[in-house]
């Protein structure tokens, strides 16, 4: 997959290198097992710090969506555990991305419309991919 | 002895033409994202102002031909004798040419870009597929290289074998006819000098090679899809080319060198072919790929571009080009970058390696041209 890094962007770079890792891997365009570059040279090919390529590595690593190995090789992992601090976090995120739907006058059938309509492009992706 | 100094100038003016017409198709090689080292959109490629810069880079190289080939003309009919000096400074002109035209129509672009206030990509890209074949230098000709590498052993292994049945006095040099003009007496430093020479520049092809597998990937923004599988090719053929140069000369001056130890004589035509066939076919791939590939047609489905609207004016990487030619930038740790200008790879000079590695190759030449300079005045009738 191609991965993109917007220089302008309010949001960090570390930040959008995980998301797109995980969308990457939720739509199966990152399959498990599948080796990504290197820190460094996936820094060099994007022109930006060695720190912050390890850095967003490192974050996924610790959440359970990639491996690395004693030599710093990252690959996709071959499971990723639904753990209880995993699901608390995403409540939490759920949490807010209610009350923002709350304060912009969402009910809760349309709030989860949009969050079935969301879940659901991956699936449709996985099926389209296979 | 004139007829030497009359081939050696028909040599200097050949050099002159064969560089300078490279020069002419470098505007041609560059991808349309970059207009003398300064990124642009790639709509504005073909605007008059950009076509006018072009143009003016197109004269003045062709003036500065005319003038060195007048400079070496003028050289030969005053002081023939020094032609041979000659050959070793016209090439050092010819750099200088480039960069009279290069450097007022890269600061041109510069103003060109700020005046029309022309916004690009604030994104920059990476293709992950790469991960396994760039890091296990899968695309590497290896066969090539590893026949060199035999060739090389067995140079070495026939010189050291040889060495005490050798006379004691042994050729170093030979004229056009591959007739010995100067010998040395016998040591270990005459005898394993070709293949150590020998080595190094198959060690140089070498680290091309590795080099170019490990360069920077840089992906262009409209269809960074298809910029990879074009780069992808590029570094293919880049390889190719570079591993048959690899064999190719490393077969060459094994012959040669066995030729000043055993009595036969490797045909010229051969020697000079094993070196300027591989460098033909480097051109040939450089020329029909363009940089970074972009000339290569891609018969494999790819993803559909994406719409990108992420330009912006604030942003960009144009302040690490140092006169849009070297690359310096101290949070990339690339090392090999893809040059701006023409085609080709480049430094980034903010890596240790590449600083040590410049002063390193700017020494060399300079004690070169000195050496040089020094055994050819000498000679010169």
């Amino acid at each position: 997959m191609v991965l993109e890094v917007n220089m302008v962007s309010q949001q960090p770079i570390y930040e959008q290198l995980i998301n797109q890792i995980i969308y990457g891997i939720a739509s199966k365009m990152l399959s498990p097992g599948e080796a990504l570059p290197s820190a460094r040279r996936l820094s060099a090919d994007l022109g930006i710090n060695y720190h912050t390529v390890n850095k967003a590595y490192q974050s996924l690593s610790d959440d359970g969506y990639i491996e690395m190995d004693r030599r710093r090789t990252a690959a996709v992992s071959g499971e990723i555990p639904k753990g209880d601090s995993f699901v608390e976090e995403l409540s939490a995120q759920l949490s807010l991305a209610a009350a923002q739907a709350k304060c912009h006058g969402m009910s809760e059938r349309e709030f989860s419309d949009l969050a079935a309509t969301a879940f659901r492009k991956f699936e449709e992706r996985n099926g389209g991919a296979k | 002895m004139n007829d030497i100094n009359f081939f050696v100038f028909l040599m200097n003016l050949a050099i002159t033409v064969l560089c300078g017409s490279f020069f002419l198709i470098v505007p041609s090689l560059t991808r349309k994202s970059y207009l003398f080292g300064i990124k642009i959109p790639e709509a504005e490629h073909g605007c008059e102002e950009a076509k006018a810069l072009k143009k003016s880079f197109l004269t003045i190289c062709v003036a500065g031909m005319v003038v060195v080939a007048a400079i070496a003309a003028m050289q030969y009919a005053m002081a023939p004798g020094y032609s041979l000096v000659g050959s070793l400074y016209y090439p050092l002109l010819l750099p200088l040419v480039y960069l009279l035209a290069y450097v007022p129509n890269w600061s041109k672009a510069r103003s060109l870009k700020e005046s029309r206030g022309w916004e690009v990509s604030a994104t920059s890209f990476a293709e992950t597929k790469s991960a396994y074949e760039r890091e296990s230098l899968a695309i590497v000709p290896w066969g090539w290289h590893i026949a060199a590498l035999v060739v090389l052993a067995a140079s070495f292994a026939v010189s050291v074998a040889r060495y005490p049945s050798l006379p004691d006095v042994i050729p170093t040099h030979f004229d056009i006819n591959m007739n010995p003009d100067a010998w040395s007496a016998k040591s270990w430093g005459t005898v394993l000098s070709m293949p150590i020479i020998n080595f190094s520049c198959f060690a140089v092809y070498l680290a091309v090679g590795i080099g170019i597998v490990k360069a920077k990937m840089q992906l262009s923004p409209e269809n960074p899809a298809l910029s990879f599988a074009q780069q992808r090719v590029y570094r293919i053929r880049m390889g190719a080319a570079l591993g048959l140069l690899s064999l190719f000369s490393t077969c060459a001056m094994a012959a040669l060198g066995l030729s000043t130890i055993f009595d036969f004589k490797a045909p010229f035509w051969l020697v000079i072919s094993s070196f300027l066939v591989p460098c033909a076919v480097l051109v040939a791939v450089t020329v029909a790929s363009g940089q970074g590939g972009f000339k290569i047609k891609i018969k494999e489905p790819l993803d559909e571009p994406q719409a990108r609207n992420n330009r912006s004016k604030g942003v960009s990487d144009d302040k690490f080009w140092r006169i849009g030619m070297f690359y310096c930038n101290y949070d990339d740790p690339a090392i090999m970058v893809e040059d701006r200008f023409g085609t080709g790879f480049g430094f980034n000079y903010a890596r240790l390696p590449v600083k040590l590695g410049a002063i390193i190759s700017i020494a060399a030449l300079v004690g070169m041209y000195i050496w040089l300079t020094a055994v050819m005045a000498g000679k010169a009738l």
